[in-house]
C-alpha cells in the first residue's frame, strides 16, 4: 500500500527539478539587467502607485471561502459513501444508507439556501 | 422508524425551519416568527418530558444510549433553551425592532447537542456534540455586533473553545492509543482490573482539562467573568447554566458511569478533582466579594457552584453522582430568574451595574422579594432548596470521608453568605438614587420572580420531588435494543 | 527495510515513468502553445506563427519549432524581481502553480500496462534473475497506483490556488492582489461542482483507484456515453453521467483559469492578474502551470468520462460484439479480453490522442466565447451547478438502487 505512494515521490521530484531547474537555469545564462527605481515599482500602467498594494476587499471572499470549507468536505463525505452503496444495496440497507446522505445533504442545503437568500452569492450588491 | 421522534432530531428540525423561513419570509413578515420560536420551544420540552426516557435511532445505538441520566437532563437543558427564547426575544438589541431569527434558532441547534452530550456513550459523539454546543456559542456571544463587548466575547469563547476543544481531541486520541476503543463500556472492559497505564492517565488528565474548560473550573475560569459579561444576557444564562451543566453530565458520565469509572484511574483522579473543586470554590467566593457588576458577580457565583459541585463529584461515588444532578436543578431554578431580571435591568439601565439595585425594595417590593429569596438559595440559607443542595454536598463529603474539602466548603458557604448579601442590602438598606429611570419593569417579571421565590421556598421545605429526580437520574442503564420500537 | 529484485525493478520502472511522463506533459506544453497561437489564428483568418522550424534549416514543419524558440527566449530574458515583493513566497508561487498540475499526472492510467517479461526472460537467462522478478517486469500502465486515486487527484489540485493566491500577495502590488483574490475565490468555487460532479462516477464504478475506472469503461461502456444495457435504467444513468460529464468539463475551464473563465487574468481588468509582476522563467512556469493543468484536466476527463486508453468502438458501449466483419474474425482482446502485449503502447497513442482532442477544444472556446462577468461566473458556480450537481448524485445513487 504505502509502496505505492513511493512513484508519487518520483513525480514530485521530478516537477520540483523541472521548476528548479528552470529558475535556476534562467537565472545562470539569463540577461542580467541593471535595477532603476522605476523598474522596480509595482505595475500600475506607468504611473507611481496610489496608496496602499494591500487594497481592501470585499468580505464576500471571506465568505464563499468559508462555505467553501463546508462543502469541500460534504463532498469529500460523501465519496467513501458513493463507493460503498452497491455494498450497503447488497446488504439490504441500500435505501436506508441513501435516505441517511439524502438527510444529510438536505441538512447543508438549508445552509446553502440560507446564504443564497442573504445575497453571499450576490456580487452585484455591495456590502 | 418511530425512533427518530427523538428530541434532538425536533430540535434541529425546528432550528432548520426557523432559520428557512427567516430566509424565505421577506422582511417586515417576520414579526410572528419570535412567538412561533417559544411555542415550539414549549411544545419541544412537553414532548422531551414525554420521550427523553425512549431509545434512540438503531443506528446510533452504538454512540448513544438511554438511562436515568439522559431522562434527568435532556429535560434540563430544554428547559434552558425555553428560558432563553422566551427572554431573547425581548434582548434589547440596537435599533432592530424584531430579534434576528438567527438569535432565535441557533439555541435551538446548540440544545441539540446539549441532549447528545446527555446520553452519549463514545468518545467520538461527545465531541461532534460538544462542538454542536459550542460553535453554535460562539456565534451567539458574538452576536450584538453593535457592541464591542459582545465581540469581545465571542472571540474570547471562541479562542478558550478552540483551546478546550484541542485538548479534548488529543485526550481522546491518546485513550483511543491506549485502549483502543472510544466506547465507554470497551474502555471499562479493556482497562478493568489491570494497573492504568501512564498513557491512560494522560488521556484523562487531558479530557478533564478540556472539560474543565467548559465548567469554568479553576485554574481554567479566567474566560469565564469577560465573557458572561460582554455576551447577551440570553446566552450568558445559556453558557453560565446549561453548558456549564453539559460539562458536568459530562463528568459524570465519564467518571462515574463509564469509560473511567475505574478504581485505577480514581485513585490519581479524585485528589486532582477535589483539589480542582476546593480551589474553585475558594477563588469563586473570593473573587465575587469586589464585583460591581451583576453579570460578572453571578459568572464568579456560578464558578462557585461549580466548585460545590466538583467537590461532590470527588468523592466518587453514586452519593456524589445523585448530589451534582441535584445541585444542577437547584442551581438552575436559583440562577435562571437573576438572569431573567438582569436582563430587565439592562432594558431600563442599559447595564448590569450592581448600583441600579439601590432601594429596589422600595420602588418595586415584589421582584425584590423574588430576588432575596433566589439570593439566599444560592447563598444557601437554611430553609431554601439551595441550603439543600449544598447539605447533601457536605453529606457526600462527609460520607467519603473528606474532610479537608468539607472544612474548606463549609467556610466558603459562610463566607458565601457575606457576598451574597451584597446586592440584598443594596435592594433593601440603600438609599434610592435621585435620578429614577421612567421605565418600570413589566409586570410578568414580578411574577416570575415571586413565583421563583416560592420554588426556593416549597421545594426547600419539601425537596421530595428533586430527590425523585435525583434517584431516576441514578436509574441504571436503558439500554438501547431493549425497550419496543 | 531491505530492498529485493522485484522492487528495484519495480522502482526502476516507476522512474521511468514519472520521468517520461513529466516530459511528455513537458513537451505537450509548447506543442499546445503553437497549436493555441496557429489555432486562434485560423480562426481570425490570418497567419499564425509559421515560420520556426528546426534549427539552422530552412525547415518549417508548420511553425512547431516556434515553442523551442518560446521557452530559449524565457531562459535568456532578464530573470527581474522587483525590489517591493517578499522574495520567499514570489520565489515560491511559480513552483506551486507548476508542481501540482505535473504531479496529478502521476495516478492517471495512461495504458492497461506492459508486459515486458519476455524481454525479462530473455535477459534472465544471462543474469540468473528468479521467477519473481521476472514477474515484476509485468508493468502498470500508470506512475502510481493508488486505491484513493481521484481523491488524491483533488487533494493536488486543489494545492495550486495556493501558488496563485501567493503570487498575488506576495506580489505587493495591487492588480496581482486582486488578480490572486479573484482567483482563489473562482478556482475554489468551481472545486466543489468538480467534486460533486464525479461522485456518480463513483456510485456506478464502486472505485476510486482510476485504473480500475477505466477498466469497468471498457467492460461496461463510456461512462459519458448512454448505456445501451440495462434498459431505461441503464439510460438514464448514462444521461445523468453525461450531465456530469458536463458540469465537469466547465468546471475544468474555471480551474485551469481559461476562458470563458480567466478572470483572474483578465487583461483589460487586471492587466495580467497575478502575474504582472513576473517575468522570465519564473513567468514561464505560470504557463507551463496552466498549460500543464490543462493537460492534466483532459487527462481527467477522459480517464472518467471517456474510457481512458480504451479505444472507440462501439461494442466496448453495451453492443454484442460483431463475431466477424466482412469475413474478418475479430480478435477476442478487443473486447477488452486478453490483451496482446503491444497493446500496451498502442493504448498510450489512443489516450494521447483523446487528451490532444480535448486541447483542441478547450483552444476553440477560448478564441470562440467571450469572457464571463465575475458575478455572472459566480452565480453559474454557486446557484446553478452545485445544486444541479448534488440533485445529480442522488438521482445516479437512486437509478443505481434502483437497477436490478
Amino acid at each position: 500500500m504505502i509502496r505505492e505512494f513511493v512513484p508519487v515521490l518520483f513525480s514530485l521530484g521530478m516537477a520540483l527539478a523541472i521548476a528548479l531547474g528552470g529558475i535556476g537555469l534562467g537565472i545562470v545564462i539569463g540577461k542580467v539587467g541593471r535595477r532603476n527605481r522605476g523598474k522596480d515599482m509595482a505595475y500600475e500602467c506607468g504611473k507611481d502607485p496610489i496608496g496602499s498594494p494591500s487594497a481592501r476587499f470585499s468580505v464576500k471572499f471571506y465568505l464563499v471561502a468559508m462555505i467553501f470549507i463546508l462543502f469541500d468536505i460534504e463532498v469529500i463525505f460523501m465519496y467513501p459513501w458513493a463507493v460503498s452503496l452497491m455494498g450497503f444495496k447488497q446488504s439490504g440497507m441500500g435505501w436506508q444508507v441513501f435516505g441517511l446522505m439524502l438527510a444529510f445533504v438536505l441538512l447543508v442545503e438549508v445552509g446553502h439556501l440560507y446564504a443564497y437568500q442573504k445575497g453571499v452569492f450576490d456580487w452585484n450588491k455591495r456590502g | 422508524m418511530i425512533r427518530w421522534f427523538c428530541p434532538e432530531v425536533l430540535l434541529v428540525l425546528t432550528g432548520v425551519t426557523l432559520i428557512l423561513a427567516d430566509a424565505l419570509i421577506p422582511p417586515g413578515k417576520k414579526e410572528w416568527l419570535p412567538r412561533l420560536s417559544i411555542l415550539l420551544g414549549i411544545a419541544l420540552f412537553i414532548f422531551t418530558i414525554w420521550q427523553s426516557g425512549q431509545p434512540m435511532p438503531e443506528v446510533w445505538a452504538n454512540l448513544f444510549v438511554t438511562d436515568g441520566l439522559s431522562l434527568v437532563f435532556k429535560p434540563f437543558f430544554v428547559l434552558c433553551l425555553v428560558g432563553v427564547t422566551l427572554i431573547s426575544v425581548r434582548y434589547p438589541m440596537g435599533r432592530e425592532e424584531v430579534v434576528r431569527t438567527e438569535f432565535l434558532a441557533l439555541p435551538f441547534f446548540s440544545t441539540a447537542g446539549l441532549c447528545l452530550l446527555a446520553s452519549a456513550r463514545d468518545f467520538l459523539a461527545i465531541f461532534v456534540a460538544l462542538e454542536l454546543v459550542a460553535i453554535s456559542l460562539y456565534l451567539l456571544a458574538a452576536f450584538h455586533r453593535s457592541r464591542a463587548a459582545s465581540l469581545e466575547a465571542g472571540m474570547k469563547l471562541l479562542v478558550m473553545g478552540g483551546l478546550s476543544t484541542g485538548f479534548l481531541v488529543m485526550g481522546i486520541a491518546w485513550l483511543y492509543a491506549t485502549a483502543g476503543s472510544t466506547e465507554f463500556s470497551r474502555i471499562i472492559l479493556e482497562q478493568a482490573g489491570r494497573p492504568a497505564s501512564p498513557a491512560l492517565l494522560f488521556a484523562v488528565g487531558l479530557i478533564l482539562t478540556g472539560l474543565a474548560f467548559k465548567i469554568a473550573a479553576v485554574p481554567f475560569h479566567a474566560w469565564a467573568p469577560d465573557v458572561y459579561e460582554g455576551a447577551p444576557t440570553p446566552i450568558t444564562a445559556f453558557l453560565a447554566i446549561a453548558s456549564k451543566a453539559a460539562g458536568f453530565v459530562l463528568l459524570l458520565r465519564i467518571f462515574c458511569l463509564g469509560a473511567f469509572a475505574l478504581d485505577s484511574v480514581g485513585w490519581v483522579f479524585r485528589p486532582i478533582l477535589l483539589t480542582m473543586g476546593i480551589a474553585t470554590v475558594t477563588l469563586g467566593t473570593l473573587a465575587a466579594l469586589p464585583q460591581r457588576n451583576l453579570k460578572r458577580y453571578l459568572a464568579y457565583s456560578g464558578i462557585a457552584h461549580a466548585g460545590y459541585m466538583l467537590l461532590a463529584l470527588g468523592t466518587w461515588g453514586e452519593s456524589g453522582m445523585g448530589t451534582v444532578a441535584g445541585y444542577l436543578w437547584a442551581y438552575l431554578l436559583a440562577t435562571f430568574p437573576v438572569f431573567i431580571f438582569v436582563q430587565e435591568l439592562e432594558r431600563v439601565h442599559g447595564n448590569a451595574d450592581m448600583r441600579h439595585l439601590d432601594g429596589l425594595a422600595q420602588r418595586d417590593p415584589g421582584p425584590a422579594l423574588g430576588l432575596t429569596l433566589c439570593f439566599l438559595s444560592m447563598a444557601g440559607l437554611p430553609p431554601l432548596l439551595g441550603f439543600s443542595a449544598k447539605l447533601s454536598v457536605f453529606t457526600a463529603l462527609w460520607s467519603a470521608g473528606e474532610i479537608p474539602g468539607l472544612v474548606v466548603g463549609v467556610i466558603m458557604a459562610v463566607v458565601g453568605l457575606g457576598f451574597y448579601l451584597v446586592p440584598i442590602r443594596a435592594m433593601y438598606w440603600e438609599r434610592e438614587p435621585d435620578v429614577v429611570p421612567a421605565q418600570r419593569f413589566p409586570s410578568f417579571l414580578v411574577w416570575i420572580l415571586l413565583l421563583a421565590g416560592a420554588a426556593q421556598l416549597i421545594l426547600g421545605f419539601q425537596p421530595r420531588p428533586l430527590v425523585r429526580l435525583v434517584e431516576k437520574s441514578l436509574a441504571p442503564m436503558v439500554s438501547g435494543n431493549l425497550q419496543g420500537k | 527495510m531491505i530492498l529485493h529484485a522485484p522492487d528495484l525493478v519495480f522502482l526502476a520502472f516507476s522512474a521511468v515513468k514519472a520521468v517520461a511522463v513529466a516530459l511528455v506533459v513537458l513537451t505537450m506544453v509548447p506543442g499546445s502553445v503553437t497549436a493555441e497561437r496557429r489555432l486562434s489564428a485560423w480562426i481570425q483568418d490570418r497567419r499564425g506563427p509559421n515560420r520556426v522550424g528546426i534549427p539552422f534549416t530552412n525547415i518549417r514543419i508548420f511553425g512547431l519549432g516556434q515553442g523551442l524558440a518560446d521557452a530559449a527566449k524565457f531562459l535568456l530574458k532578464e530573470q527581474f524581481v522587483p525590489a517591493s515583493v517578499n522574495r520567499i513566497y514570489f520565489n515560491l508561487a511559480p513552483i506551486l502553480a507548476m508542481v501540482p498540475a505535473l504531479v496529478t499526472v502521476a495516478v492517471i492510467p495512461f495504458s492497461p500496462g506492459f508486459d515486458l517479461r519476455p524481454i525479462a526472460e530473455w535477459i534472465a537467462g544471462f543474469l540468473h534473475w528468479d521467477e519473481a522478478t521476472v514477474q515484476a517486469f509485468q508493468i502498470s500502465g500508470v506512475v502510481a497506483n493508488l486505491d484513493v486515486g481521484l481523491l488524491f487527484v483533488f487533494a493536488v489540485i486543489s494545492l495550486s490556488v495556493y501558488g496563485i493566491i501567493l503570487a498575488g500577495w506576495a506580489s505587493n502590488s495591487k492588480y496581482p492582489f486582486l488578480g490572486g483574490i479573484r482567483s482563489s475565490a473562482q478556482m475554489i468555487s468551481y472545486e466543489i461542482a468538480m467534486g460533486a460532479s464525479v461522485v456518480p462516477v463513483f456510485l456506478v464504478t464502486q472505485q476510486l483507484n482510476l485504473g480500475k475506472i477505466v477498466e469497468y469503461q471498457v467492460q461496461n461502456g463510456w461512462l459519458a456515453l448512454p448505456h445501451l444495457r440495462g434498459g431505461v435504467v441503464g439510460v438514464l444513468t448514462g444521461l445523468c453521467l453525461a450531465f456530469s460529464f458536463l458540469v465537469f468539463l466547465v468546471a475544468a475551464f474555471a480551474e485551469t483559469n481559461r476562458l470563458p473563465f480567466d478572470l483572474p487574468e483578465a487583461e483589460t481588468e487586471l492587466v495580467g492578474g497575478y502575474h504582472t509582476e513576473y517575468s522570465g522563467m519564473r513567468f514561464a512556469l505560470f504557463f507551463l502551470g496552466e498549460y500543464a493543468a490543462m493537460i492534466s484536466a483532459s487527462a481527467i476527463m477522459v480517464t472518467l468520462f471517456l474510457g481512458g486508453w480504451s479505444l472507440p468502438l462501439p461494442w466496448l458501449n453495451g453492443l454484442p460484439m460483431p463475431q466477424s466483419v466482412f469475413g474478418w474474425a475479430l480478435p477476442a482482446w478487443l473486447a477488452g479480453q486478453g490483451m496482446p502485449w503491444w497493446f500496451g503502447f498502442v493504448s498510450v497513442g489512443v489516450f494521447l490522442a483523446k487528451i490532444l482532442v480535448f486541447i483542441g477544444f478547450f483552444i476553440v472556446i477560448r478564441w470562440t466565447i467571450p469572457r464571463f462577468k465575475y458575478d455572472q461566473l459566480m452565480n453559474l458556480g454557486w446557484k446553478v451547478f452545485i445544486p444541479m450537481a448534488f440533485v445529480n448524485i442522488f438521482l445516479v445513487a437512486a437509478l443505481v438502487l434502483a437497477r436490478a
